[in-house]
Parts: C-alpha cells; sequence; structure tokens
C-alpha cells in the first residue's frame, strides 16, 4: 500500500509491508548470506544484509525503522561471524539512516537510480567499517580497494533485479 | 515537521551507533588483557584526578610553605646538630674502619709468620726534635724487649729498639743520621749499607760503581747486621749517582715511616716467610737460620750494647741455646704478650753491630770513619750486641767500653777483619761476635 505525504516541497511515498515481511526478509538475507559463503569464497562478494537495509531503508522513508533495522541486521551478522558484536552494526544502522533519508528525498524506483544508489552506499559502508576498524580495533583497513569496487558492482546489479522482486511484497 | 521530530532520527541514529561502539568496546582487549571501555574510563578519569592532585597539592602547599612554616627553623636548628654529631661519629667510625685495616693486615702478616716471636707494638709517641728520627712505643722490658731488636711493618722495615725502659721503648728509626741496615739489591745481590740522611730518603753507601743498579730495584736486608732478618724489605731504589769507586743510592722506604701506627717488634732473627720480596726462607730451626743466614760462623756470643762500643770489646757470650719459638701472638696492642710463652733465650737471638762481619761482606775498601756502621749503628765492630740484660750491663762495665749512647750520638765503628784482632778473654776463637 502506498501512502503519499504531501509536504510543502514534494511528495513522499511511503510503502508498507505485510506484518513480519521486514524479519523475515532480513532473517532470510542473513542465512542466504552465511549459505552461500559456504560453497564458494567468490560468494563473499555477495553482501545480501546490505541490501536489504539499504531497500527497506529507501522504501520505507523512515529513519527511525532504518537506524533500528540496520543495526539489528547488522549485530545478526556479526553473531554469526568472528567480527565483534556491533562492527557491522554501527555501519549498517548508519545505512540505514542514510538510505532513509535519501529514500525521503528522491524517487528511488527507477533501476538506474537504485543501481547508483546501492554502488554509492556499499563505499560509504566500506568506509564506515574501515574508519571503525582502524578507531576502535587498531587495524589498518583499506577505504578502497578492487575487491570492494567489483563487488559494489556486483551488488549493485542485484539490487536492481532484488529490489524489483521485494516490491512484489508490499501491500497493495 | 517540526525541528524536534526531524532531529528525532538523528538522535536515534547516534543513540544506536554510541550503543553499539560500547558493544564493541567491551569486547574488544587492549594491551594486557584490559577491555576498552576499561582504558575508555581511564583516559577519560585519570586527567581530572591528575588535575585534582595538582590543585590539592598546590594549596597544600600553600599551607606547608607558608602557613605551617612555624616551627621550621627550630626543626632546621635540631637537625643541623643531628646532622653535626653525625658527621663526627662518623669521622669516627671511619677512624676505627682504618684501623681495624691496620689491625687486620698486622695479625694476617702474624699468622703467616706465626714461628717467628714477634710482639705487636703501638706507636704512642715521637722525637720531641725534628734532627732525630725515633719514636715511642708501648712496649718495654717487662714485654720481652731487648736493644737492637728489629722493628718492622708489613711493608718493610723500621728501625730497631734503641732504648728500652719498663713499659715503653724507644725506636730509632732507619731515616736517623745514626741508623744504618745490612742490606743488599735483590736483583744483583750487591752487598751495602742503607744509612739514614735525617730526610725521607735512605742512601744505600758501599755499592761499587760498576755494580749496574736500576730505578726501582726493590733492597732487603742481608741479615749481616744482625739485627734484622735476612730478605726484610728496606725500600726501593728512588735514584742513583754514579760514582767511584762506589756510587749513591738513594732509598724510598717501603714502610710508611711518617704515618706509624702499630708495629711490629721481632725477638729473633729467623726470617719471615710472608715478605713482599723475600727470597723464600724456610722456617728452619732458630739455629739452622741463624747459622744459614750470613754464612758466618754461628757467634755463641750474646748481643752486646748497641752503640759506641770500640770494636776491640768482646764480652764473653756464651753458646746459645736454641728454643723453640712461641705460638704466634694476636696483634693485642694493650696487653703483654702471653707470659706462658717460652722466651727464647737471649743467646739464641742473634747478635747485632757485628761490623767485622758485615764488612767481610764489603768491597774491600775501608769505609770513612765516623761512618754509622751497616750493623745499625753503633760501635762495637766486632762484637755482637748484647740483648740481654745482664750481658749489657756487663758490656757497660767493661773497661773501656762506651756506655750506651744517647741517640745523637755516633757510634765509632772500626772496619777492622776480626782476624786482625786478637781474641778476647771467653771470646770465640772462630771470629767476631756475630
Amino acid at each position: 500500500m502506498t501512502i503519499r505525504i504531501d509536504t510543502q516541497t514534494q511528495n513522499i511515498e511511503v510503502h508498507k509491508y505485510y506484518a513480519g515481511t521486514v524479519i523475515i526478509v532480513c532473517f532470510l538475507a542473513i542465512v542466504f548470506q552465511a549459505f552461500l559463503n559456504k560453497f564458494s569464497p567468490a560468494f563473499q562478494l555477495f553482501e545480501l544484509p546490505l541490501l536489504v537495509v539499504i531497500y527497506f531503508g529507501l522504501s520505507r522513508r523512515n529513519s527511525v525503522t532504518g537506524i533500528l533495522l540496520g543495526a539489528v541486521v547488522g549485530i545478526l551478522q556479526d553473531g554469526i561471524s568472528h567480527a565483534h558484536i556491533g562492527f557491522y552494526g554501527i555501519a549498517k544502522a548508519f545505512i540505514g539512516y542514510l538510505a532513509s533519508s535519501i529514500g525521503a528525498r528522491l524517487d528511488t524506483e527507477h533501476p538506474i537510480a537504485r543501481f547508483i544508489l546501492t554502488f554509492l552506499f556499499f563505499h560509504v559502508h566500506q568506509v564506515i567499517v574501515a574508519t571503525t576498524d582502524r578507531l576502535l580495533l587498531e587495524q589498518p583497513d583499506r577505504f578502497f580497494s578492487v575487491h570492494l569496487l567489483l563487488s559494489s558492482i556486483i551488488n549493485a546489479a542485484i539490487a536492481v533485479f532484488l529490489f524489483a522482486g521485494l516490491d512484489r511484497l508490499r501491500k497493495q | 515537521m517540526d525541528v524536534t521530530s526531524r532531529q528525532r532520527p538523528l538522535v536515534l541514529l547516534v543513540a544506536v551507533i554510541l550503543a553499539q561502539v560500547l558493544l564493541l568496546a567491551f569486547q574488544i582487549k587492549r594491551e594486557r588483557d584490559v577491555s576498552l571501555v576499561r582504558v575508555w574510563s581511564a583516559e577519560l578519569i585519570t586527567p581530572l584526578e591528575s588535575a585534582g592532585t595538582y590543585v590539592m597539592s598546590k594549596i597544600a602547599g600553600v599551607w606547608t610553605g607558608y602557613i605551617g612554616l612555624r616551627h621550621t627553623e627550630v626543626e632546621n636548628q635540631k637537625l643541623s646538630a643531628q646532622v653535626a654529631q653525625l658527621k663526627l661519629r662518623n669521622q669516627q667510625l671511619e677512624g676505627q674502619a682504618a684501623e681495624a685495616t691496620r689491625l687486620s693486615k698486622l695479625l694476617a702478616f702474624r699468622q703467616e709468620n706465626a714461628s717467628v716471636q714477634m710482639v705487636p707494638a703501638e706507636v704512642i709517641g715521637a722525637s720531641a726534635d725534628s734532627s732525630s728520627h725515633t719514636i715511642f712505643i708501648n712496649r718495654g722490658e717487662r714485654d720481652g724487649l731487648k736493644r737492637n731488636m728489629a722493628v718492622i711493618t708489613p711493608d718493610g722495615v723500621v728501625g730497631r729498639v734503641y732504648d728500652v725502659l719498663a713499659h715503653v721503648s724507644q725506636v730509632l728509626l732507619v731515616t736517623d743520621k745514626e741508623s744504618g741496615v745490612g742490606a743488599l739489591l735483590a736483583d744483583t745481590r750487591a752487598h751495602g749499607v742503607v744509612n739514614g740522611s735525617g730526610e725521607t730518603l735512605l742512601r744505600m753507601d758501599y755499592v761499587r760503581g760498576e755494580e749496574k743498579v736500576t730505578v726501582g730495584e726493590k733492597i732487603l736486608t742481608s741479615g749481616e747486621d744482625r739485627i734484622f732478618p735476612k730478605d726484610l724489605l728496606v725500600g726501593t731504589v728512588a735514584s742513583t749517582k754514579p760514582g767511584l769507586p762506589f756510587q749513591t743510592v738513594e732509598v724510598e722506604p717501603t714502610a710508611h715511616i711518617d704515618r706509624l701506627e702499630e708495629v711490629l717488634v721481632l725477638e729473633t732473627l729467623q726470617s719471615l716467610v710472608s715478605q713482599p720480596v723475600a727470597v723464600s726462607n724456610s722456617a728452619a730451626a732458630p739455629q739452622n737460620q741463624l747459622a744459614g743466614e750470613t754464612n758466618l760462623p754461628v757467634n755463641s756470643k750474646p748481643a752486646a750494647t748497641a752503640s759506641s762500643k770500640p770494636p776491640q770489646k768482646k764480652p764473653v757470650v756464651p753458646k746459645p741455646e736454641i728454643s723453640k719459638p712461641p705460638e704466634a701472638k694476636s696483634p693485642n696492642l694493650s696487653k703483654k704478650p702471653d707470659e706462658s710463652v717460652a722466651v727464647p733465650d737471649v743467646s739464641s737471638i742473634a747478635t747485632p753491630t757485628s761490623t767485622t762481619s758485615s764488612q767481610a761482606s764489603l768491597p774491600p775498601t775501608e769505609p770513612p770513619a765516623n761512618s754509622s756502621s751497616p750493623a745499625g749503628t753503633n760501635p762495637a765492630a766486632s762484637s755482637p750486641a748484647q740483648l740481654a740484660p745482664a750481658q749489657s750491663k756487663s758490656d757497660a762495665t767493661k773497661p773501656g767500653a762506651a756506655k750506651p749512647a744517647a741517640p745523637k750520638k755516633k757510634p765509632d765503628t772500626t772496619a777492622k777483619p776480626p782476624a786482625t784482632k786478637p781474641p778476647g778473654p771467653g771470646t770465640n776463637p772462630s771470629g767476631p761476635g756475630i
């Protein structure tokens, strides 16, 4: 179901989803990510939890839910990895906030917009992760790498199709 | 939307991020397994504590530096007095420590020469004038001392006993003009006589001009004067002046003549085993030692009195009885020697002043008149010095015998070989009294 909010500046569409949809989708994203990594290291290029956080942030356009969703997804992701709890939670919480803020101002339904935004969010995510790594863990993590570039392009491409599929879960 | 509504997501973002950062801080460990949250807490709080401590110390400093200074002056005076007392006490302790060091050295020397009978003594005084070099020691006749007993320290020869009183004795130092010691060079074994010159340096006479004497060469006693045992360290060559027929050799005494505090008085002529440069002397029986030291026939005559005896006057000396040397004595300067220890018979002590015997080892040229005898003073060139009181008295009663002279009086030494003199009554026909 789409709700139009008329503001003085623009019309913003806030999409709603069926009960439990957000939670289940986020949970499945984490499970698939862990499942795929088992088969091949190449699947480590995928970042499904981050894609989910970006999608719901852009769609819901609610900063509070974006922050909380990103934090929860990040903490869950830390829980099944070797990283300290909260490591990815910080980055995804910020991405959730950023995505919801941008989604409230821009039209993010077009595939090209989604591709570009996803590409950019991936880099922002890496900057936050590297900053956290350097400040708290004192590890010399890189802000940019070829792996990141490749990963962001692949995930941006996946996002175009994944977001189109998740659009079907919206309440009509 | 109002401002509060717009800021709410930002506040929530900050809160969520802070919460996760805090969560990380509990998990991450820094050096020495300290969690990050503790590190942050300490880094956050300790500067405040340091600042607070600094401020409090300044406040306390104002109190103690100004308000609390009322009693400082009194305390300062008390502490100054205490410091002065401690300094004085420290000086006393340093003196005692130095004395202990000297006494331990003396004890070690005595223990190494336990078979040699010696009496430790403390220097209690010196001569009143600068022309004579004598000291007084706190041992006398009652301690078993006799005239012409050798006085040494572990460093070297000091002098000989000149006058013996009941409880004290006067010692003629080797630096005195009337002192003489039969000596030889350690390397070349050339014999000579070390005489005092009234100054710190000694003079070794009768060293042939062609003898090679090197500066620093050690000079030992030859034992020919029958006062000092053989191979005692006298000094080292300080300088030489060539000359004919004799060269002049200046000797620096090894014993610290100018700062004597404790000395040892040898009651026998038995050689010491622990001499710095001495040729090793076996601890032979005294009779063998006496016979072997000077290569001269054993003189059975007792020692005559020291100074100013005419050489031709020889006392009758019975055959020496060799007695077993007593046990070593502890260096207790305040006590008399152990009276239970057998004191060797006087006759066993070699007689000094055998100028004839010493002259036998001297170059053929007759030494100049009025020179001090190599026997370390005096007289009776051919007559042995007598250490026994009875015999000294007999010497004094002999006609023409010079009475024990004052320290300044030079002995009359005539350097005539014993063979030329007719033996006196009771004298040893084999030679001069040695």
